[in-house]
């Protein structure tokens, strides 16, 4: 039992040393990650815009966020990366600089969409009293 | 699984888009008192914190599970022979890498 373990653990350091491994396997993890980084910056971007964050701290946002990403890309691999991913750099770095437009993106576009709900709202609420200017302006001309 | 993960990542979204909400309505006050905006009112950061751990938890769980790389794993075990036998060759330098077909089998 003992002998058939160790001849177990050998092949698989060979396999390792040899840097065999399924290519399609590894490529279906790389995309689950991007996935993720993708959505997560985007929702980081949207809770800066929201949080009112400006300059260097909303890249540190972005920093944070990404490394609680990270966390939870190595807890979703039970801690073994090893047996999921080539590298660590594939689990901590992939992504990284993509997911930083949709960041940008996102982190400055909130505060023009509050712009415009602001405008439709103030519009909604005094509808009444815009049409009252509107047909004031008729009656004047 | 993936389903219930979808469910929560919509429920995050929506919490973060009644924060911005509030956060509209809690700017035009400001501008009606006029003061400065320094920062959203804390039952907003709570919501903004809310939604941020229910995205996280979607954006985790709803792409998918993570499939092992190792050729001798679990997950890469042959369940079905590929259509193609006739054109296959075993006489090539993978001799030399013999899977450990015993261990195969007895799952």
């Amino acid at each position: 039992m003992g002998s058939g373990h160790d001849e177990k653990n050998r092949k698989a350091d060979v396999l390792e040393d040899l840097g065999l491994l399924n290519v399609e396997n590894l490529q279906n993890n790389m995309k689950i990650i991007y996935y993720s980084r993708t959505f997560l910056s985007i929702i980081g971007g949207v809770i800066a815009g929201i949080l009112g964050v400006t300059g260097v701290t909303g890249f540190i946002c972005y920093f944070l966020i990404m490394a609680i990403a990270s966390l939870g890309f190595v807890a979703k691999a039970d801690f073994s990366i090893k047996a999921y991913f080539n590298s660590w750099n594939q689990i901590m770095l992939d992504g990284f600089l993509s997911g930083l437009m949709s960041f940008v993106l996102f982190w400055t576009y909130p505060s023009r969409w509050l712009y415009f709900l602001k405008v439709l709202l103030i519009i909604s609420n005094d509808s009444n009293s815009w049409l009252q200017y509107s047909s004031n302006d008729s009656k004047s001309l | 699984m993936m389903n219930l993960g979808f469910t929560i990542g919509v429920l995050g979204v929506l919490i973060l888009s009644h924060a911005a909400y509030s956060t509209i309505q809690y700017r035009g006050l400001l501008k009606i008192v006029e003061e400065e905006f320094s920062g959203p009112p804390m039952n907003v950061v709570l919501e903004l914190l809310v939604g941020l751990v229910l995205c996280l938890w979607a954006a985790l769980s709803v792409p998918g599970k993570f499939i092992s790389i190792h050729p001798d794993s679990d997950d890469n075990r042959i369940v079905s022979l590929p259509d193609n036998l006739d054109f296959m060759i075993f006489n090539h330098r993978g001799k030399v890498l013999q899977p450990d077909t015993g261990m195969k089998l007895k799952c």
